[in-house]
């Protein structure tokens, strides 16, 4: 199919962008790498009036180091991130949960920031982002704010962004001394959406451990004591779905028996 | 094993040997038209209608029995499509053998799998 006719609104500054938004709301969309929103258009699921393209946007660029987390600029691509030189020493989680971002092409034009915005259930970045408690920057003609991850991601493809904003940057905490983390994921086939995602982060007394593919959100939780019977009443409260390629029992499965595999890589990677 | 008569072109005979694999293995484990319980077509993409890719698909170790057939001059049958029917049975038959169900529905996706061996479990 193609998509319905749409303005194309080429942003030349972050001022350019929130007006623009600010004028038109809920009708506008923002495409940065496109590999979400075009699709969305081209089976008429988003039919915005406009599409304002912030990639040309120098100043939502870069990825730094600012308070001690990884800052990714809204224009960042995932293949950038996943080739900048310093991210297992300062993220080893993100550069272990990347590789399973989409395929090498849809990474060379996908963003970071593009993917924690639309907020698919089961897409790794925003379960990254919310297994290491990191923040969204969010902005608008009226200004900017931070949110956390756990304040953001309020349902399937739903987020606490406002219609006037958009995302210029999101913030993943670095690793701390200490700390072990390790990632899984398991589909029908490789780069398809994961069934079931599983984030540990495992410290001296306690485990993080975050699910994506199950809830309508990733859902993170603090264990102080990972054993089989804890892990497997977390996966009985976890609120299943059952759809084309798994039934709700099946995710709990595999939270089970994926989860307790990356538990025990995070605990062994710790140090 | 297959037997297309005579071989007359080796490489030509183990691609589509090969061919005929993949798609076996499509249909015996991926692909599948899905209806919801209101009548939509629910894989109507191939986002959800799953095909294997090469990723999915490993090398099949191939072998030949060369019977040449009385009634070609070349001695040659067909090859290609047989294995979109062995496979798929080949795959069921191993899985209701090692858990000793009788009944496999097709394509054996993961779920399905994995209700069958909960039931069998003690």
């Amino acid at each position: 199919m193609k998509p319905a006719p749409f303005d194309y609104v080429r942003a030349q500054s972050l001022a350019n962008a929130h007006d623009v938004l600010a004028a038109e709301g809920s009708d506008a969309a923002v495409i940065a790498g496109g590999q979400s929103l075009v699709p969305l258009l081209s089976m008429r699921m988003a039919r915005p009036n406009v599409v304002v393209d912030i990639m040309h946007v120098d100043e939502l660029g870069g990825i730094s180091l600012e308070n001690n987390c990884i800052r990714v600029g809204a224009t960042v691509r995932q293949a950038e991130l996943l080739a900048w030189p310093d991210l297992a020493k300062h993220q080893p989680l993100l550069s272990d949960a990347l590789p399973w971002v989409g395929h090498w092409q849809t990474r060379a034009r996908g963003t970071v920031c593009g993917s924690v915005a639309l907020a698919d259930p089961s897409a790794e970045l925003p379960l990254v982002l919310a297994a290491l408690g990191g923040n969204i920057v969010l902005s608008s003609k009226a200004g900017r704010r931070s949110v956390k991850a756990a304040d953001f991601f309020s349902g399937i493809m739903s987020t606490a962004r406002n219609d006037d904003e958009l995302i210029e940057s999101v913030s993943f905490p670095c690793r701390q001394q200490g700390e072990g983390f390790a990632f899984r994921e398991f589909a029908r086939r490789h780069g398809d959406f994961a069934i079931v995602a599983c984030a540990a982060v495992a410290t001296e007394k306690t485990v993080r451990f975050a699910v994506g593919g199950v809830a309508d959100r990733p859902i993170v939780r603090d264990f102080d004591d990972v054993s089989d019977d804890a892990l497997a009443a977390f996966a009985d409260e976890l609120e299943a779905r059952d759809d084309l390629h798994a039934t709700a029992d099946y995710r709990r499965d595999l939270v089970r028996k994926l989860g307790a595999q990356t538990i025990a890589e995070a605990q062994a990677c710790r140090a | 094993m297959h037997d297309c008569g005579r071989v007359l072109h080796p490489g030509m005979v183990a691609g589509q040997v090969t061919g005929g694999f993949a798609h076996a293995l499509g249909a015996a484990l991926y692909e599948e038209y899905v209806y919801s319980d209101d009548g939509n077509f629910i894989s109507g993409t191939l986002a959800d209608y799953l095909m294997p890719t090469t990723t999915e698909v490993p090398a099949p170790l191939i072998l030949h029995f060369e019977s040449p057939s009385p009634f070609t001059p070349l001695g040659a049958k067909g090859v290609g499509e047989g294995n979109c029917m062995s496979t798929p049975v080949c795959i069921a038959n191993a899985v209701a053998d090692a858990l000793g169900v009788a009944e496999i529905d097709l394509p054996l996706t993961p779920a399905k799998l994995a209700a069958l061996m909960r039931r069998e479990a003690p």
